[in-house]
């Protein structure tokens, strides 16, 4: 049982850093670039969902950085 | 009526002043004080000297942490005391080191302790002898207190099963090489890895890369050990111990507190000299020292031992600023070679700070995460010391067959260690010192690969700017930074 809940929860953490992204490429799809003329709101959503890919990104970069600096890569 | 009512009062405030006394006053069986006495944070004596607010605050400190400490030396001691299996045998005589067996003689007691180190050094003994000489009857008689009677079947049958695989191998005296051509040999390129190898076990935990000047570097190659067997090795290592390996082990090796250093880069980096030679001519920062403020000016050491030198010539209470840069990790914060736990740094430090002096480590995870926060960043690294400092080392301990429990209650202790806290605890007698150190992990613009090499910000003693979320303690109790 102990083993179970510290497998979910080390996968949890693994996955953590890809929720953003996935809730901005979400975000993307439903705003899409093409529409004309571009109301503020769709402009926020799609600037929302930018950054959370970005930030996503940025997050498993870090997450590699710390690894690859923990077994003494970097 | 006025003057009984004042006397009454002066009574009641005597009574509960002297009820306070009684509640700090020194007393060896309760946690608190074992704790206080197994961490080295004071002695009866530096207690007594400690002022009664200051005590209640160091006692209210360490309370719950005193508590789950006496119960897991309890827990740990029940399984140490019952009748080992073998594989028990080798983890458990690897485990009660004399530090541990410290440990059961203030939480349990001396005789239980007494008894507990007999049983350790029997059973090492025999280990030992079971894998070369082989066991006797009365060998095995002296194990019966200690070992169940599988276990001693199983190390009788060692030898046998050892003679056997070399029969099988192949290994007959006719073709063997003498002897002293073997010792020889094994002593030379034993004594020529074991540093790579101390380094590289170290580095597994806390990600050291201080490595040494260039020229040191390409001679260091010829001994370097293939990268797959280092890393094999630093795998199954981490697997059996953990983040106090970078102090515990090398200790236990023969080379106190030595840590860092990649494979190549395999040597001691050399001190810089006035004209700045020496440098590190690497991809990626070797940055680290210590640097000590005092009322003589300050002071930046490449060297922690050249660094612990000075500041043991120093006179009480001159030191207005010590930092010491390099690598973290919880618990423990590397220098270059040298790493420091609270307990050594408190040691180092006591009564050489000012009033209200402030050490500062300057490395990832020196203090544990602390509350929760919105900050994504700090989440994030939350995230990933919890990764790196409790499930990796959980599951290799799994894989390699230590119990879950046993495993959890290792980790669980280990990952967010608070060597600030930790430190300024141990300095709590000494001058209200301010103790900092990070929270999260800490970047560090002058660390970036490449760009330390093209800024020659390589071997800097001092890293400028860290971005990490900071936290201060003063005799055990957060306080702002200064």
């Amino acid at each position: 049982m102990t083993d179970i809940y510290y497998l979910l929860e080390m996968l949890l953490i693994l996955a953590a850093p890809f929720v953003p992204i996935a809730a901005g490429v979400l975000l993307r799809r439903k705003f899409p670039a093409s529409v004309e003329p571009v109301p503020t709101a769709h402009k926020l959503g799609r600037l929302a969902g930018t950054l959370l890919v970005w930030g996503g990104a940025a997050s498993v970069l870090f997450m590699i950085i710390v690894a690859l600096n923990f077994k003494g890569i970097l | 009526m006025k003057r009984q009512l004042l006397a009454l009062l002066l009574l009641a405030f005597a009574a509960g002043a002297a009820a306070a006394a009684e509640e700090t006053a020194w007393d060896a069986q309760r946690p608190e004080f074992r704790f206080f006495t197994e961490k080295r944070h004071f002695t009866q004596e530096t207690w007594d000297q400690l002022p009664a607010a200051d005590r209640e605050d160091a006692l209210a400190t360490v309370r719950d942490a005193a508590q789950q400490r006496q119960d897991a030396v309890h827990r740990e001691y029940e399984t140490a005391a019952a009748r080992w299996d073998l594989q028990q045998a080798r983890q458990l005589t690897d485990r009660y080191t004399a530090a541990e067996v410290r440990a059961v003689q203030i939480w349990v007691g001396p005789e239980h302790a007494q008894a507990l180190g007999r049983k350790v050094s029997t059973v090492r003994a025999a280990l030992a002898k079971a894998a070369g000489e082989g066991l006797n009857d009365a060998d095995a008689a002296a194990l019966q207190p200690y070992l169940q009677p599988q276990a001693i079947t199983e190390l009788r049958s060692l030898k046998a099963a050892e003679a056997l695989r070399l029969q099988a191998a192949g290994q007959f005296s006719k073709h063997e090489l003498p002897r002293k051509t073997v010792d020889a040999t094994v002593a030379g390129v034993s004594g020529a890895l074991s540093g790579d190898v101390n380094r590289n076990m170290a580095k597994a935990f806390d990600g050291n890369l201080a490595g040494g000047n260039a020229d040191e570097a390409a001679t260091a190659g010829k001994y370097a050990l293939p990268k797959g067997a280092l890393n094999g090795a630093v795998a199954g290592l981490s697997a059996q111990t953990g983040a106090f390996v970078a102090a515990n082990t090398a200790a236990a090796l023969g080379t106190p507190r030595t840590t860092s250093a990649s494979t190549v880069k395999s040597a001691a980096p050399a001190s810089l000299d006035e004209a700045g030679r020496a440098k590190s001519t690497a991809w990626t920062s070797d940055a680290y020292g210590i640097t000590v403020k005092t009322a003589y000016g300050d002071k930046a050491f490449r060297d922690p031992t050249e660094a612990e030198a000075y500041i043991r010539t120093l006179p009480p209470s001159v030191i207005k600023e010590v930092k010491l840069y390099g690598h973290g990790s919880p618990g423990i914060q590397t220098v270059g070679p040298a790493s420091y736990d609270a307990g050594s740094t408190a040691q180092l430090l006591k009564g050489k700070m000012v009033d209200g002096g402030l050490v500062q480590f300057v490395g990832c995870n020196t203090a544990s995460i602390g509350d929760a926060s919105l900050n994504p960043a700090t989440g994030l690294s939350i995230a990933a010391r919890r990764l790196l400092y409790f499930s990796v080392p959980y599951w290799s301990d799994r894989i390699n067959g230590t119990p879950s429990e046993q495993a959890k209650q290792q980790w669980e202790k280990e990952w967010n260690a608070d060597l600030a806290r930790d430190t300024s605890i141990g300095l709590a007698s000494n001058n209200n010192v301010i103790v900092c150190g990070y929270r999260t992990f800490g970047l560090v613009p002058g660390r970036l690969p490449v760009l330390t090499r093209i800024l020659g910000t390589q071997e800097d003693t001092d890293p400028t700017l860290v971005i990490g979320k900071k936290v201060c303690y003063q005799n055990g109790r957060e306080v702002p930074a200064p």
